[in-house]
């Protein structure tokens, strides 16, 4: 498995854990608010909990910026590099 | 809007209690006479003082709660939910009232406790950043009301009562006011509580306001006796909802679980008033009267 690969399942995880949506809904382009009907609040905890699990914090004019699947995981790689 | 005083009836009902989740297992329980006080298991005694409580037993979300919504309720707001939507369903209030003129008024003592303890506990640990965008809307006493009156669209009175044991009884008791003057056609009303949670079960047994007959839960509360060495906390919630009677023969239909008895019993209680008392805050805690007083009664 890619290390791409590996960061995209843990976003899944969270993702589905947080929103309460079935994991095999979830694909690259979800955006949280439009298609998976999160609000401010819950966007704000998924924040907090990429920021947990992958121990760096997200500024919050970066975070507004993190609508989907892709954005969080394109987000974490950047970081991590 | 009328001058008139009107009647109030109770047109549906439900319940979360340790006897279980429904009006229909609380009736059961107390017909039963059954005792629901055991063993603290939701988290370590080791270290308090008190071990048991009346909790309730595998509390399951009512089916219509979508549990997304759930994620952002504490315990307490669960409870509440779950009596409210029975209450709601067994009325005639979800399809036969004017939303702008059905209210929500429900008590609690201290709301989302465990939240708040959980979120301290994150902030001390690993600093403000963590706490939850959730702790408010998860904790504040009035989230019910909000939540309910969401749910159903109602758009008349909405506040939260505290007054401590008594927050319940105040918050029928201003229901059946508002219903009564006019100012509503119906209030869904009562209270929830889940407040078994490690500081105030610390807390309420460091004043000394707790039996601690932990080698015999069962026998523990008995209010009145001359032997008695403290309350039994528990937790649930019960929700009614009060309405003017729209036909002296509705409110009289039989109920699915048989609880005719305490239909009729509410159902007189028709009139409410409270007063403080003078004794100081050590006297009210655990009696369930506080610094003031509820009374129903018929008139």
């Amino acid at each position: 498995m890619s290390a791409r690969e590996e960061i995209l399942n843990k976003v899944k995880d969270i993702v589905a854990e947080r929103l309460r949506v079935p994991r095999e809904n979830l694909k690259e382009e979800s955006a949280f608010v439009d298609d998976l009907g999160a609000d401010s609040l819950d966007q704000a905890e998924l924040v907090m909990e990429l920021e947990d699990e992958f121990n760096f914090q997200i500024p919050e004019d970066e975070a507004q910026e993190i609508k989907t699947i892709k954005n969080a995981v394109d987000y974490i790689i950047e970081k991590m590099d | 809007m009328t001058d008139k005083i009107q009647r109030v009836v109770i047109t549906g009902v439900g319940a979360v209690s340790p006897m279980g989740v429904g009006t229909k297992a609380l009736y059961e329980g107390i017909a039963e006479l059954r005792s629901t006080a055991t063993m603290i298991t939701k988290f370590n005694t080791d270290n308090h003082r008190v071990k048991f409580a009346c909790t309730v037993p595998d509390f399951e979300l009512h089916p219509d709660i979508d549990p997304r919504e759930a994620r952002r309720m504490d315990p307490f707001a669960q409870f509440g939910m779950t009596a409210a939507v029975e209450a709601v369903k067994d009325s005639d209030l979800h399809d036969n009232a004017d939303p702008d003129r059905v209210g929500v008024l429900l008590g609690t003592g201290i709301g989302g406790i465990l939240e708040l303890e959980i979120q301290l506990r994150r902030m001390y640990e690993k600093g403000p950043r963590r706490v939850s965008p959730l702790l408010i809307p998860k904790m504040i006493l009035d989230i019910v009301p909000g939540l309910i009156a969401m749910r159903y669209g109602f758009r008349n009175v909405n506040f939260g009562i505290a007054s401590a044991c008594a927050s319940a009884s105040h918050a029928m008791g201003e229901a059946f006011r508002h219903v009564k003057h006019g100012y509503a056609d119906a209030v869904v009303t009562g209270g929830c509580e889940a407040g078994i949670v490690e500081c105030s079960l610390a807390g309420f047994s460091n004043m000394g306001a707790l039996s601690t007959r932990n080698d015999d839960p069962e026998n523990a509360s008995r209010p009145f006796d001359k032997n008695r060495d403290g309350f039994v906390m528990g937790e649930g919630a019960g929700v009614m909802a009060d309405r003017i009677p729209r036909a002296r023969e509705e409110t009289w239909s039989e109920h699915p679980c048989g609880d005719r008895r305490i239909r009729r019993f509410l159902r007189r209680s028709s009139y409410y008033r409270t007063r403080s008392r003078r004794e100081g805050r050590e006297a009210s805690h655990g009696d369930g009267a506080r610094g003031s007083r509820s009374i129903a009664g018929r008139c």
